[in-house]
């Protein structure tokens, strides 16, 4: 058998294992689910996103872009769902920072697994279903974003300077998103806004109408509160 | 969506002003065109060279302002907001499937671009039309600066005749 067909048959095969395993492993995605099977899911979730970026690589050295962008949606898609079975269990742990990230990054690899390839075009329902826990888990916290004037960038992809080359940011190419690298620039502004690029750049603290210091998360005062709040 | 019109600066008077020559056709502004002290200033929004990809993809001929080896700085901004660069266009651009063309290439970029939060996904698309009327003592030229601001789909139901028909509109 030709090497071209094999790889194309693993995928397929992939393609198969992925669906069995996420359908199981979706079960365990509500607060009621009891921890140790989210971690179970979890576990079994590891080795088939290390197998999907194998697979990508693999497409990749032999130069097979729509398999390389397909091969990085699935092991982003399978990188989501891990990272939000981290967020239950993180909640459990009564570790609500490390829930937060572990939903921004849940996010983060939804929206570049749909970058990445039509394969993950079936997600929109399930970006909007994080994007509902973050708004009924999560109290409305402010986010910061910075705005900055670019000296000097580089496209991920080839290297050039940036604005030099056709590759376009946030497109697919050959199993690697684009992005702008930047190299040098002058910070212009830092704004408190409530539709950031970043989610992890959130408010801490505030500070209540008494003056007392208090977690943005948890609402415990700052002093007062553990420092197992604070691991992430 | 939400669009905005608004007078804007002689742009052939400014860019003359700052060193350059009158745009022509298609033109991508700097962000600060209209302020800019002088042309050490001038800085391209962030999604520039982006837009510039996708002319030329679309076999769009922008008329750089920028002289040969110059080149810009540009912004950044953290934001899930898609804002565009400005884009000039003569009136002549407005009667061809320039437009029409641009839109589409920037509009179907977006869409995959926002695939995965396009429930909170932003797009401000800007554009300074230039209108030249014939009168007695010559032409007399007129800019207008058109925002648009929505969601990516909403893109898709902007063309040339909306575009005039918004500057018409302003005009009363």
């Amino acid at each position: 058998m030709g090497e071209d067909k094999r790889i194309f048959q693993e995928i397929d095969a992939f393609q198969q294992e992925f669906s069995r395993i996420v359908v199981e492993c979706q079960k365990f995605c509500f607060i009621t689910r009891a921890r140790e099977f989210q971690a179970q899911a979890r576990d079994k979730l590891i080795p088939l996103k290390a197998k999907a970026e194998q697979l990508k690589e693999r497409a990749i050295a032999d130069e097979y872009e729509d398999a390389a962008n397909a091969m990085l949606s699935f092991e982003e898609m399978t990188n989501a769902l891990i990272n939000e079975l981290n967020m239950w269990i993180a909640l459990k742990d009564d570790k609500p920072a490390t829930a937060w990230d572990f939903l921004v990054d849940a996010q983060m690899a939804t929206i570049t697994a749909m970058q990445a390839h039509h394969v993950a075009d079936h997600l929109e329902g399930y970006s909007m279903h994080l994007s509902a826990l973050e708004k009924h888990m999560f109290p409305n916290h402010g986010f910061f974003s910075i705005g900055a004037i670019v000296k000097k960038s580089e496209c991920s992809i080839c290297g050039q300077e940036y604005g030099e080359c056709d590759h376009l940011i946030n497109k697919p190419y050959m199993g690697k998103i684009c992005f702008e690298h930047v190299k040098e620039l002058e910070l212009e502004e830092i704004s408190l806004v409530f539709n950031p690029g970043n989610k992890h750049c959130r408010t801490i603290s505030i500070t209540d109408d008494e003056g007392i210091v208090r977690d943005a998360l948890t609402w415990q005062s700052i002093s007062n509160a553990s420092s197992k709040h604070y691991e992430s | 969506m939400y669009i905005q019109v608004s007078g804007y600066v002689d742009v052939e008077k400014r860019a003359l002003e700052l060193g350059y020559e009158a745009p022509t056709g298609l033109t991508i502004l700097p962000r600060n065109f209209d302020t800019a002290k002088s042309s050490d200033e001038l800085i391209h929004e962030g999604t520039t060279s982006v837009v510039r990809s996708l002319l030329q993809q679309a076999g769009v001929q922008e008329a750089k302002l920028e002289k040969e080896g110059e080149k810009f700085p540009h912004s950044i901004r953290e934001s899930w907001e898609w804002i565009g660069p400005l884009i000039f266009v003569s009136q002549w651009i407005l009667t061809n499937a320039t437009i029409p063309v641009t839109i589409n290439m920037i509009s179907s970029y977006l869409y995959d671009i926002a695939k995965g939060h396009r429930h909170d996904a932003e797009v401000t698309l800007e554009f300074v039309e230039e209108t030249v009327e014939k009168t007695k003592r010559g032409e007399k030229r007129e800019y207008k600066r058109i925002a648009i601001k929505g969601s990516p789909g909403d893109l898709k139901a902007i063309d040339a005749k909306m575009l005039k028909q918004l500057m018409e509109r302003s005009d009363k």
